[in-house]
C-alpha cells in the first residue's frame, strides 16, 4: 500500500514539473528548427477577418505560396509581436498602421527591405528608413445620414448645441476612435502645452467629447445613422463602403478642409526567423498590382498601388475623391498617443 | 522511525514541486508585472496615484462597482438559495423543470447574456412593448442603469449556488431534520437552526465569489449600465492594453485587489470559529420538504415561476434570433420570413472549421482537471500540516484573484518573454504551453476555494477510522476524502471547463497561433468591424456553446455516465439473453 502511495505523489509530482517539462520541448533549444516552420509561411495581420485570411490563403496557394494567416485583433497584434520577440512566431506581418509599426521599429522586432513594386506607390505613406511599406490606405471619416439637412462641415462644428447628443464617437481602444482623436488634436499642437497641445485644444476636445455620444457595446451606431436617431458616426474607410453595400444606403461625408486622417496598412518582415527570403518574395507578391488589384475587387479595399488604384470600381473612386489627406506628423502621434488616450478617458469621459 | 522517513521523502518531493510551480507561474509574474509597472528608474512612481484620483470617472467607476459588489452579494445570495430551495428542498410543483430553466445561468454568459436579456426589457423589448400597451406613457428606456446591472447580475450570477449549495444541500443529514421534527419544530426553525448552519461553509464561499464578481462586472454595466453606472474593469481592461497606461490599469486593480484580501481574510477568520459537520456517521438522504402553511406554499409558486419566466425568456430569445437574419435581430420583429438556417451554414465551411472546438476542448479540460488536481493538492497541505509555513500553499493559491486574467496573462509574457532560470532557462511565450498554463492559474483561485469549502464535510473521526485499521495517507484519500468530496470538485472542474471554453481576455494574449481556440475565432466572427452578419454569429456560437456546456453539465453532474451505465448494463443482459435463446433453441 505504501508503494502504490509513494509511486502516486511520485506521478502528481511528475505530472506538475512535466508542466515546464512540455513548455521546453517545443522552445528553447531547439528553436532553430521550430523556427524554420517546415517552409510555411506565418503572416500576421488585423486585417483577415470576414474571410480575407481564407481568400488570401487559397490565392497565394495558387501562385505557389505555402501560408499560413493569423488573424489577430488590431489592439493585440503590435503586444503580440513585442512580446514573441525572443520566440519569433511569424515571418511577416500586414495591416495595423503608422503609429504601430513605429512601436514595432522601437522594439527592434523588424527586418529592412525593399520591395519591387516600391516605384508605385507613394513612399512618404510609408517608413523613411525601409522597415514598412505602404499597402492599403484607410481613410477615417464621419459618415451621416444622406438626408441629413444642413450638415456639418467639420468637427468643430459638431460642438454647437444644434449637434448635441446626435454624433457617435468610437471607443477610444479601438484603431479608428484612437486615430480620429489624434487627427483632432494635432491641429492644436503646442510643444509647451501640456503633452504637446495647447489649452484651447484640450477644451475643445473636452467640448466635442461632451457634447457627443461616446459608442456603448453592442449598439447599432451604423443604424443610428441610417435611421437618423444619431445621424452622424465614425467610420473606417472600408467600413464606409461596406456599410453601404450591406444596408443599401448612401451616406454623406464629412470632408473638413483640413483634411482627415488617413491610416495606411503596411507590410513589414519580421526579424529573427530562417525564412526572410521567402517571406519578402511573397510581400512583393501581395503588394503587386495584380494581387492588389484583387485584393480590391473582392474586399473593397483602397490600394496603395497606383495601377491597382486605377482599375477601382467607380464608389471607390468617388468615395477616396471627396476627401483629402490631413498632414499629421506620425512620428509625434505616436510618441503622445497613448498618453493623450489616457488622459482623455480619465478626465473627460463621463 | 525509518519507515516513516521513507514515507516522508515523494511527499516532500511533492511539496517542492507544487511549491516550485506556485513560485514560478504564480507569484513570479505576478510580482514582475508589479515591480515592471511600478518602478522606474529606481524610484517608485506615485504620480499614478494623483492621475487615478483626480479623475471623477474613475473614482466614480471604482464606487460603483464596490456598490454593486455589496449589493450583488444580498441579492444572489436571496435568488441563488431560493433557487436551491425551490428545486431541491421545498417540495414544488414541477421542480425538474424549474431546475432545468435555473440551470441556465451555468451554460451562457458574457455579452450575449445581457443582450438575452435587452430583448426582454430592454427599449424595443418584447416586455417594454407588452407593458407599453397598458402604460402608454412610460420611459422605453426603463432598463437602464444602478437596478438594470443588478437585476441582469442577480439572475445571471447564481450558477454557484445552482452547483455547490445543491452539492452542500444533499450532503444534509436528514435525521437531524426528523429529530427537530419530532421535537416539535417549526419548518422555519428546522430551516435556519439546523439547516442553514451546515451550509455555512459553502455560503462563505459563494459569497467571496460573489463579492468578487461584482467587483469585476464587465459585459452588464457595459451594456446596460448607461452613462450613470459604470464600473472599472472595462476601464482596467482598456489601459492594461496600452504599455503607457499600464501602471493605471495595475493601480486600479491593486485598489481592487486589497479589498479582495480583507475580505478574504475576515471571512477566514470568521469561519475558524465555527464547527460546520453534522455529527452523524450515516447520512440519511434528504426528503423534500412541504410547505404546511397554505398561503406561504401558493406565495413560493408563484415565485419559483416567475423566477422561471426571468430565466427562461432571454435564453429562448437567444435561441430564436440565432435562426434569424440581421434585420429581424436589430428590429425584433419577428415575422415567417425572417427565420434561416444560413447563420449555421457558416460555422462549418471546411474542415478547418472544427480545429478551434478540438483546441479549446482539449486546453479548458486539461486546464481544469490540473487546476483541481493541484487546488486537492494545496488544500489537503495546509489543512493537515501543524506546520504554519504550509499556509502559505493558500497564499498561492489565491493570489490570482488579486489581479485581472489581462494582468496575469501581461504577467506570464512579461516574466517568461525571455530566457529565465526559474523554469530551467526556458522561453514560455511562443509554445503552446503558456496557454494551459495561464488557464490553470486563473482558475486556481476559485477551484481552491471551493473544494477548500467541500473539505469542511470531510468528517475526521472517518479519516481517522480509516487510518486505525491500517490504511495509507493515499489509499484514505481515494476511498474515504474523494468520494465526499467529488461532487463538488466535478462542479468545479465543469464550471472551470465552461468558463474557460470561449475565454478571450486571457486567451488573446497566450495562444499559439498555429492552435486559435474558440474565443479567438468567435472575437473575429462577430467582432462588428468585421460585418453585418457578426450580430447573427454571435448568436449562433452562443448556442454551440450552450449545447457543449450543457454536455458537459450532463456528464459532469452523473446523469449521463448513469446513461451509459445503464444501456451497458441493458446491452450485457441483452447478450445474456440471446445466448440463453441460443441455447434453448
Amino acid at each position: 500500500m505504501k508503494t502504490r502511495k509513494s509511486v502516486a505523489i511520485g506521478l502528481c509530482a511528475a505530472a506538475i514539473l512535466s508542466l515546464s517539462a512540455c513548455g521546453s520541448g517545443s522552445s528553447g533549444g531547439d528553436s532553430g528548427s521550430d523556427n524554420s516552420g517546415n517552409g510555411q509561411l506565418i503572416v500576421y495581420t488585423n486585417s483577415g477577418s470576414d474571410g480575407r485570411d481564407a481568400w488570401l490563403e487559397e490565392r497565394a496557394a495558387e501562385d505557389g505560396f505555402d501560408i499560413r494567416v493569423v488573424q489577430i485583433a488590431a489592439g493585440d497584434l503590435a503586444n503580440r509581436i513585442v512580446s514573441e520577440k525572443n520566440n519569433v512566431q511569424a515571418d511577416l506581418v500586414f495591416g495595423l498602421n503608422n503609429v504601430e509599426y513605429e512601436k514595432l521599429k522601437a522594439e527592434d522586432t523588424m527586418e529592412k527591405w525593399e520591395p519591387e513594386w516600391k516605384d508605385e506607390v507613394d513612399l512618404s505613406l510609408g517608413d523613411p528608413d525601409g522597415y514598412y511599406y505602404p499597402i492599403v490606405i484607410q481613410p477615417l471619416v464621419n459618415i451621416m445620414n444622406k438626408d441629413l439637412e444642413n450638415p456639418p462641415q467639420d468637427y468643430t462644428d459638431l460642438l454647437s448645441d444644434e449637434w448635441t447628443d446626435k454624433y457617435t464617437i468610437l471607443g477610444f481602444g479601438g484603431g479608428t476612435g484612437k486615430t480620429m482623436l489624434a487627427g483632432f488634436l494635432v491641429r492644436y499642437t503646442d510643444p509647451d502645452g501640456e503633452l504637446g497641445i495647447s489649452d484651447e485644444g484640450w477644451e475643445t476636445i473636452r467640448q466635442w467629447i461632451e457634447n457627443g455620444h461616446m459608442e456603448t457595446e453592442g449598439e447599432d451606431y451604423v443604424g443610428a445613422v441610417i435611421d437618423g436617431t444619431r445621424p452622424i458616426c465614425e467610420m473606417w474607410g472600408s467600413g464606409v463602403l461596406q456599410n453601404e453595400n450591406e444596408r443599401n444606403t448612401k451616406f454623406q461625408i464629412m470632408s473638413p478642409e483640413v483634411g482627415v486622417p488617413y491610416v495606411t496598412e503596411q507590410v513589414a518582415i519580421l526579424k529573427g526567423r530562417n525564412n526572410t527570403e521567402k517571406a519578402i518574395e511573397f510581400a512583393n507578391w501581395f503588394g503587386s498590382a495584380e494581387v492588389q488589384t484583387d485584393w480590391m475587387n473582392e474586399f473593397g479595399t483602397v490600394p496603395c498601388n497606383e495601377s491597382a488604384f486605377e482599375q477601382a470600381p467607380n464608389e471607390v473612386k468617388e468615395f477616396v475623391g471627396s476627401v483629402h489627406q490631413q498632414e499629421i506628423d506620425w512620428a509625434f502621434v505616436a510618441e503622445n498617443l497613448d498618453a493623450w488616450v489616457e488622459k482623455v478617458e480619465l478626465e473627460f469621459v463621463q | 522511525m525509518l519507515a516513516k522517513k521513507r514515507v516522508s521523502i515523494p511527499e516532500l518531493i511533492l511539496k517542492i514541486a507544487v511549491a516550485w510551480a506556485l513560485i514560478a507561474f504564480v507569484v513570479y509574474p505576478v510580482i514582475s508585472l508589479l515591480f515592471q509597472t511600478f518602478w522606474h528608474n529606481g524610484t517608485f512612481s506615485a504620480g499614478v496615484f494623483g492621475k487615478v484620483f483626480s479623475s471623477a470617472r474613475a473614482v466614480q467607476s471604482l464606487k460603483n462597482s464596490f456598490i454593486l459588489a455589496f449589493t450583488l452579494v444580498v441579492t444572489v445570495n436571496i435568488v441563488g438559495t431560493l433557487c436551491v430551495l425551490f428545486t431541491e428542498y421545498w417540495d414544488i410543483r414541477g421542480a425538474k423543470i424549474l431546475r432545468l430553466s435555473y440551470m441556465t445561468s451555468l451554460i451562457y454568459s458574457g455579452v450575449v447574456l445581457v443582450a438575452g436579456y435587452k430583448y426582454v426589457y430592454g427599449e424595443t423589448g418584447f416586455l417594454t412593448q407588452f407593458l407599453s400597451h397598458f402604460f402608454p406613457g412610460m420611459d422605453p428606456g426603463w432598463f437602464v442603469g444602478y437596478g438594470a446591472v443588478v437585476f441582469v447580475m442577480t439572475f445571471s450570477c447564481t450558477q454557484n449556488h445552482m452547483m455547490f449549495l445543491k452539492n452542500a444541500i444533499h450532503s444534509l443529514d436528514y435525521h437531524t431534520v426528523e429529530a427537530a421534527k419530532n421535537m416539535g419544530a417549526s419548518g422555519a426553525a428546522i430551516f435556519f437552526r439546523i439547516v442553514l448552519p451546515v451550509l455555512k461553509p459553502t455560503f462563505f464561499a459563494i459569497t467571496i465569489l460573489t463579492f468578487l464578481t461584482g467587483l469585476g462586472a464587465m459585459s452588464a454595466p457595459l451594456i446596460v449600465g448607461g452613462e450613470d453606472f459604470q464600473t472599472i474593469n472595462p476601464m482596467i481592461i482598456t489601459f492594461s492594453r496600452s504599455t503607457y497606461s499600464r501602471e493605471v490599469a495595475a493601480f486600479l486593480a491593486v485598489i481592487l485587489g486589497a479589498a479582495t484580501i480583507i475580505l478574504l481574510s475576515v471571512f477566514s477568520r470568521v469561519e475558524k470559529r465555527g464547527n460546520y459537520v453534522s455529527v452523524s456517521k450515516t447520512k440519511a438522504k434528504l426528503t423534500k420538504q412541504k410547505i404546511n402553511n397554505p398561503a406561504l406554499n401558493v406565495i413560493a409558486h408563484i415565485a419559483a415561476w416567475l423566477m422561471f419566466l426571468i430565466y427562461m425568456l432571454p435564453i429562448v430569445l437567444i435561441v430564436i434570433y440565432s435562426f434569424c437574419d440581421y434585420n429581424t435581430i436589430m428590429t425584433g420583429e419577428i415575422t415567417s420570413g425572417s427565420f434561416t438556417l444560413e447563420n449555421y451554414q457558416k460555422l462549418f465551411t471546411s474542415i478547418k472549421a472544427v480545429q478551434p472546438y478540438l483546441v479549446s476542448i482539449a486546453y479548458s479540460l486539461g486546464a481544469a482537471l490540473l487546476a483541481a488536481l493541484i487546488s486537492i493538492i494545496c488544500v489537503r497541505f495546509v489543512r493537515k500540516s501543524k506546520n504554519k509555513l504550509n499556509t502559505l500553499f493558500e497564499y498561492g493559491a489565491l493570489i490570482p484573484w488579486l489581479l485581472p486574467s489581462t494582468l496575469i496573462a501581461l504577467g506570464l509574457t512579461m516574466a517568461y518573454g525571455d530566457r529565465n532560470p526559474l523554469i530551467f532557462n526556458k522561453v514560455l511565450v511562443g509554445t503552446t504551453v503558456i496557454l494551459l498554463t495561464g488557464y490553470i492559474i486563473i482558475k486556481l483561485p476559485f477551484s481552491y476555494r471551493m473544494i477548500r469549502a467541500a473539505f469542511f464535510a470531510v468528517d475526521d473521526d472517518l479519516e481517522d477510522a480509516a487510518k486505525c485499521m491500517g490504511a495509507g495517507t493515499f489509499y484514505t484519500m481515494r476511498k474515504v476524502i474523494v468520494p465526499v468530496i467529488l461532487p463538488a470538485v466535478m462542479s468545479v472542474v465543469i464550471l472551470n471547463f465552461n468558463g474557460l471554453l470561449s475565454d478571450y481576455d486571457l486567451t488573446t494574449f497566450l495562444y499559439h497561433p498555429l492552435y486559435q481556440p474558440l474565443g479567438i475565432v468567435i472575437k473575429a466572427a462577430s467582432d462588428e468591424n468585421a460585418s453585418i452578419d457578426a450580430k447573427c454569429m454571435s448568436f449562433v456560437y452562443t448556442v454551440v456553446l450552450m449545447i457543449l456546456s450543457s454536455i458537459a453539465l450532463y456528464f459532469g453532474q452523473g446523469n449521463g455516465m448513469q446513461a451509459i451505465r445503464r444501456w451497458k448494463q441493458r446491452r450485457l443482459e441483452k447478450k445474456v439473453y440471446r445466448k440463453q435463446a441460443g441455447n434453448d433453441g
